[in-house]
């Protein structure tokens, strides 16, 4: 009996190889290596970013800013384009890094960090997604004089985690410093450099 | 003369060194619209609509002589007119709106489909990558420097692979994304936020110890770049609207050509839905009865896609029509009846041995019929090959095909070889032909290990 099932099996595998087709040659080959990092997916992405920084009472939804909320122009599809894995799916869709995901992932994180520039002029709409901790830190940082080693580096290890090269910290934290001697009259454009730059890091964008 | 080149600027320039293939491609980006354009475009009816009864139409004396459920109700007409090729190709009254456009399409008749099953998802699976059980889907081998793959309004099974840059863009997709896009102020270079990001994408790009991180922020890079190039193509696509069904998939055509022309991509997948709501899948009577309203719908979104390709100019002496391939069809065609069922009440079940597409566009002779199939009289004489699939003659079936005299065969085979008859795998290689596409590519007839023949008839 077994020996019959295994006869099957093989005589499907045969059946469904001689549908293959020839092989493509290398030359025509587009998609990178496979062991590339794709991105995470939107869904994990918001979830880390939730994870990380935001409170339970009102969920951070970043399909807004990519125009995935708003009732009556709701296209739930464009989220798709930011990389997700469909019901029974192994490998994610759309997670493979190219010019339009990645237009919509910066339009998606400035409109992010647009809404967290309203902090800084006292307004308290946004502040109700956040982890208190977190917005008490992004209030500090509206000022430019309180771009200290110690609160970046609680900004970073905040969005960041623990999980990334620390060459990575060095990275970013000499970018913002020089971003910020070399506009030393700015407002709150440190502050939106220095995340904007963190929530497009790599590693927190892909896998 | 003082140098006003920065330390950094120079270490930074240094560093993309190792970068510049990846500059180099991009660039070729720019040059796209200097090379011989062509695209593709393929419209896809879900459901395995009967098309027969359209431009394989029988008399209604298959309908008496209760072998052929006949919901249209008219005795046919032979095909003919200016520039088309004459044969006993019989078409409807349905198919009137095409005439206007007969010389800008052939008809590819008699389209074996797959000899093993007969389920929506093989055929569909076999259609797009050339095996039932899923595979590399077709559309991506067409597009060689743009940015995107496909473009479409479909949600493709995940049993097709090379999607990873097909891009679901519905009507409302493409309005959300313009409306966002045009909000945004440009990332380009110069920019400080540009500028770190490049670095650091470069520089982890180059890394080799980050392993696939590495490989991933090289497509960042790449990305990053091509973003602001796309934002501008965005930014230049024209305002839509709302609009009813056949306007409105010609202003989505119009966008996507729109976004063609700028290089975004090289093809386009249309789902096809019939405006009114119908099913093609007729399985019961009432559905099948609706035939010819469901037909009309799907007529009217060929004249409509037709119309837009002929009527939107690429530059100033070529429409799109001039510069695309067009492939039009449906996974699989229908029974003529079912087992038992009273010939005035019968639904219609699924035919994967007699399929029907319309091609045209770049490369193609239009105004063509190639291929057929049997069973066009009450007594016709069926083959062994026939009857020992069908011996209750429920289908049309397609008529074996000579690809080197270009023309249907009329003798009766005892055995099945499908590189004998035109199938899903000639056909799509004749589009792959259209491209020069690399044999490598081409695809078999499932167990044969000869590449499927093109069908050089409706070549150009």
């Amino acid at each position: 009996m077994k020996k019959i099932f295994v006869l099957i099996v093989l005589c499907f595998m045969v059946q469904m190889n001689s549908y293959a087709g020839p092989s493509i040659s290398n030359k025509f080959q587009k998609s990178p290596d496979p062991e590339a990092s794709y991105y995470k997916g939107f869904f994990e992405y918001e979830t880390l970013i939730q994870s990380r920084i935001g409170q339970d009472s009102d969920r951070i939804d970043l399909g807004k800013y990519v125009g995935a909320s708003e009732v009556g122009n709701a296209p739930r599809s464009i989220l798709r384009l930011l990389g997700v894995y469909e019901s029974g799916a192994s490998t994610i869709q759309n997670g493979e890094p190219n010019s339009l995901n990645f237009l919509l992932w910066t339009i998606l994180i400035r409109g992010f960090v647009e809404d967290h520039l309203t902090i800084c002029s006292s307004d308290l709409k946004f502040s109700k997604f956040l982890d208190p901790q977190y917005f008490q830190l992004i209030q500090q940082l509206c000022n430019n004089q309180n771009f200290t080693d110690v609160l970046l580096n609680e900004l970073w290890i905040r969005i960041m985690g623990y999980d990334v090269p620390i060459e990575e910290y060095d990275d970013w934290l000499i970018s913002v410093k020089s971003y910020l001697t070399e506009h030393p009259n700015s407002k709150n454009e440190p502050l939106e450099f220095a995340l904007s730059l963190l929530f497009l890091n790599p590693y927190l964008l892909l896998k | 003369m003082e140098s006003n080149i920065k330390r950094r600027s120079f270490l930074t320039a240094l560093g993309a060194l190792p970068l510049l293939p990846l500059f180099s491609a991009l660039g070729s980006e720019k040059n796209k619209q200097t090379e011989d354009p062509h695209f593709f475009i393929m419209g896809y009816l879900p459901g395995g609509v009967d098309l027969t009864h359209l431009w394989d139409q029988r008399d209604l004396s298959l309908k008496s002589s209760k072998i052929r459920a006949d919901y249209v109700g008219e005795e046919p007409k032979i095909y003919g007119g200016s520039g088309v090729s004459q044969n006993t190709t019989k078409v409807t009254s349905l198919f009137d709106p095409l005439k206007a456009y007969q010389n800008d399409f052939s008809i590819i008749k008699g389209v074996w489909m797959s000899s093993d099953f007969d389920g929506h998802g093989e055929n569909q699976n076999l259609l797009l990558s050339g095996n039932p059980f899923g595979g590399k889907l077709f559309l991506p081998y067409f597009n060689t420097n743009s940015p995107l793959d496909v473009l479409t309004n479909f949600n493709f099974p995940i049993s097709l692979s090379n999607t990873n840059k097909v891009v679901p863009l519905n009507r409302n997709t493409l309005n959300t994304l313009q409306e966002r896009v045009s909000r945004l102020s440009p990332l380009t270079t110069g920019n400080p936020l540009f500028e770190a990001l490049r670095k650091k994408y470069a520089s982890l790009a180059q890394s080799s110890q980050t392993g696939s991180i590495s490989l991933g922020a090289k497509l960042l890079y790449s990305g990053l770049l091509g973003q602001s190039e796309l934002q501008d193509q965005f930014n230049q696509l024209g305002a839509d609207g709302s609009l009813n069904s056949e306007e409105e998939l010609e202003r989505y055509l119009k966008r996507i050509f729109s976004l063609m022309k700028l290089g975004s991509t090289k093809t386009a997948f249309l789902n096809l839905k019939a405006s009114n709501g119908l099913t093609a899948d007729t399985h019961d009577s009432a559905s099948a009865k609706e035939t010819p309203a469901l037909l009309k719908s799907y007529v009217a979104q060929f004249v409509s896609i037709l119309k837009t390709l002929k009527e939107t100019p690429y530059d100033s002496t070529r429409s799109f029509m001039d510069v695309t391939t067009f492939l039009i069809g449906t996974e699989f065609g229908r029974t003529n009846r079912q087992d038992a069922a009273d010939i005035e009440k019968t639904g219609t079940d699924h035919n994967p041995y007699n399929n029907s597409f319309l091609v045209g566009g770049k490369n193609i002779v239009g105004g063509k019929v190639i291929g057929g199939s049997d069973l066009e009289k009450e007594n016709e004489l069926l083959s062994p090959v026939h009857l020992k699939i069908d011996p209750n003659k429920k289908m049309l079936m397609g008529k074996p095909y000579d690809f080197i005299l270009q023309k249907i065969r009329e003798d009766l085979p005892n055995a099945l070889n499908l590189d004998q008859y035109i199938t899903s795998s000639s056909l799509i290689n004749t589009l792959f032909s259209t491209f020069n596409l690399d044999k490598s590519f081409w695809r078999t007839n499932g167990k044969s290990s000869a590449l499927a023949s093109e069908i050089k008839e409706v070549l150009k």
